[in-house]
């Protein structure tokens, strides 16, 4: 399996009145063919800034002020906006949070399949038609012959995140980037999309990013984990060792407060404070002021990188290093 | 430990159709009468014991908000009864109802859309001090109001502040504040922490419960997420399509679930831990529409364990042991 995606130092900036926001700021990632990843963090962490910016949809007053996006050999950051356009929904797909905007409401669901495959593949209009209704029967959607006139408003929420990951699907992209795909739905449905999306990405062999804010379904669909925290990579390496022994304090945090159906704690762990203000971040690690073992370093001072096992990255002056923390 | 809010029998309908032009249509030639009926809430009871907190759970669309909102009777009631500190008040008018809400106060999903932006903080809390107590003199309501919010968490110095200063979880702090305010016996809180991210969920999950025993209130907390209401009800409800499929004690519930429906939600959470609570299960199709609702049990189609009998009959609501009851055929 050889690297299909690279990134190398990437910075995304947004210039506002108020001032200049650093929304990724650093970011390094690599990610193998057939390989999934999961960028996890909360609100404002950047990691969606991170997924757009990888297929440069980053609007003004946001621009990519440094960096290196190489996909497939080919640093993305050099090419024009006509060259990204071949790539975007052919090589690289997007599904996004919002099911209910995600689609175009008064096109029906086949002219929206028709659109990607006409633009990405040689195909006639019968086999379009008849590859729209495969690609609609594989996410599951029961009778595709049917439902494929329909519109969008037609269709529960469940059955729409159906279609747009039909869509993304559509020209088998290498990379498909997955942006809360299943925030907005319920539960039950959001067991049956993630259910099918693991399935597809193992059968056609597509890498994927997943973000998401919940570390329960990072563990439970992609091989890697990427935790942010305001624009930074706090920690990153193999799913098993951030869910079972994370150096991070903020990564501990986070599992920490997530309710367990086996615990009988009365009380949760927290994170004591809040995200800080990005037009004024702390001046050492950005994670200091909320972090319940820092030291006077972590407040004059910003961590580096540093690599504690094989493949596992700690953003941390002083990461943990007792083992199991997953209890 | 006597019942602070016992609801009986509760149906609660929205009729869509009733104007005359959506009621009557012309079809092929002929006038029909069409009338669209969403059957919300579908005859649901239980009851909350003083200084306890029930937790409603279930998918969009099972009902749990309309059951809060009409509980708290910012709707009328199809029909059933609702009995609130010993008062029946499912038929109550607005006048009747005003001492009552005091007693009873919401905090609401959204802490975007639940506080007046126009309003300043300390207003947004003295509002409802003033409202429901007119002796109050505004400098005493301005105290009290202040000390409610530092209670929660919010500086003094930030009493001036306007709700878009404030993060998602600050304002939800606020919220509470202001339901407190009138230092109410019952608190519903719809979807308190749904909006919010998961270390801010945590904190204000801890605070909910911490203001529980000092000003000794009861909750009826709504909720989509399994494991929210595990840490903090004592008692929980399943709803699915407008009725409580399954009613327990937190510890019968999560131990013994008996409801194919409480399985299916258990086995949908994903979780970190490495053994499931339950097996994992098949999950068929999705909720039906509360307007055309099934016959027979409501969740015949999308059970795995269905039999002939679930298809036409709903089911009798069971006792299986002390406080558990499900309302299944299985049992």
């Amino acid at each position: 399996m050889g690297e299909l995606l690279i990134v190398k130092n990437l910075k995304t900036y947004f210039k506002t009145f108020k001032g200049l926001v650093k929304s990724v700021d650093g970011v390094d990632l690599t990610l193998d063919r057939g390989e999934t990843l999961g960028i996890v963090g909360e609100s404002g962490g950047g990691k969606s800034v991170t997924g757009f910016s990888i297929i440069k949809l980053i609007e003004e007053p946001g621009e990519i002020v440094d960096g290196q996006i190489i996909f497939e050999g080919e640093d993305l950051v050099n090419k024009s906006e006509k060259q990204m356009e071949e790539i975007r929904g052919k090589e690289i797909s997007m599904i996004f949070q919002d099911p209910m905007t995600a689609l175009n409401p008064i096109l029906s669901i086949k002219k929206q399949i028709d659109e990607a495959l006409q633009l990405h593949t040689n195909m006639n209009k019968s086999e379009r038609l008849h590859a729209g209704i495969e690609l609609l029967r594989s996410v599951g959607i029961p009778n595709p012959e049917v439902r494929i006139e329909s519109f969008p408003h037609e269709l529960s929420g469940g059955m729409r995140q159906r279609v747009i990951i039909a869509i993304a699907m559509a020209t088998n992209p290498k990379l498909i980037i997955a942006d809360e795909p299943t925030t907005a739905l319920d539960v039950t449905i959001q067991a049956q999309i993630l259910k099918l999306m693991k399935e597809l990405v193992e059968k056609n062999n597509n890498s994927l990013i997943l973000i998401t804010h919940n570390l329960a379904v990072v563990s439970e669909m992609t091989d890697k984990v990427m935790v942010m925290y305001c624009g930074k990579v706090m920690e990153r390496g193999s799913t098993q060792t951030i869910i079972r022994s994370s150096s991070h304090p903020y990564t501990r945090g986070l599992l920490s407060s997530i309710p367990r159906f086996r615990s009988n704690r009365k009380r949760l762990d927290t994170i004591e404070g809040i995200v800080p203000n990005m037009y004024d971040l702390p001046k050492g690690c950005y994670f200091a002021p909320r972090c319940k073992y820092r030291k006077p370093l972590c407040e004059t001072e910003q961590p580096h990188m540093t690599e504690i096992t094989k493949d596992h990255f700690v953003y941390c002056h002083f990461p943990l290093t007792d083992g199991d923390n997953s209890k | 430990m006597s019942k602070l809010l016992e609801v009986t029998n509760l149906f609660q309908r929205f009729n869509l159709t009733k104007s005359f032009f959506d009621k009557y249509k012309f079809k092929s030639g002929k006038i029909v009468k069409e009338e669209k009926i969403v059957h919300a809430v579908n005859g649901i009871s239980f009851y909350l014991n003083q200084g306890d907190v029930f937790g409603l759970v279930g998918e969009s669309g099972s009902g749990k908000s309309t059951t809060a909102r009409t509980i708290i009777r910012l709707l009328e009631p199809h029909s059933g009864t609702i009995m609130f500190d010993g008062q029946d008040i499912s038929r109550l008018d607005e006048n009747a109802l005003r001492p009552i809400r005091r007693h009873m106060q919401m905090i609401f999903q959204d802490p975007y859309a639940s506080l007046n932006p126009r309003y300043k903080v300390i207003d947004i809390v003295m509002e409802p001090l003033l409202f429901h107590n007119k002796k109050l003199t505004l400098s005493e309501a301005e105290k009290q109001a202040l000390e409610l919010l530092e209670r929660v968490g919010i500086r003094p110095e930030q009493r001036d502040r306007y709700p878009h200063q404030f993060s998602g979880g600050q304002r939800q702090r606020i919220g509470i504040a202001r339901a407190l305010a009138v230092k109410p016996k019952l608190i519903i809180a719809d979807e308190p922490v749904s909006a919010l991210d998961v270390s801010i969920q945590a904190q204000i999950l801890n605070l909910l419960m911490d203001l529980k025993d000092e000003f000794k209130l009861s909750f009826l907390i709504i909720a989509h997420d399994l494991s929210v209401v595990k840490h903090i009800s004592d008692k929980i409800g399943v709803m699915y399509l407008g009725k409580i499929v399954e009613k327990a004690n937190k510890e019968d519930l999560f131990s013994a679930p008996l409801h194919p429906y409480t399985k299916l939600l258990l086995s949908s959470v994903p979780t970190i831990d490495e053994d499931p609570l339950v097996e994992p299960m098949e999950i068929i199709g999705e909720i039906p529409s509360p307007i055309n609702l099934p016959k027979g049990c409501y969740f015949h189609e999308r059970c795995p364990f269905a039999k002939e009998i679930c298809k036409f009959e709903m089911p009798e609501e069971k006792e299986i042991k002390t406080d558990h009851y499900v309302l299944c055929h299985l049992y």
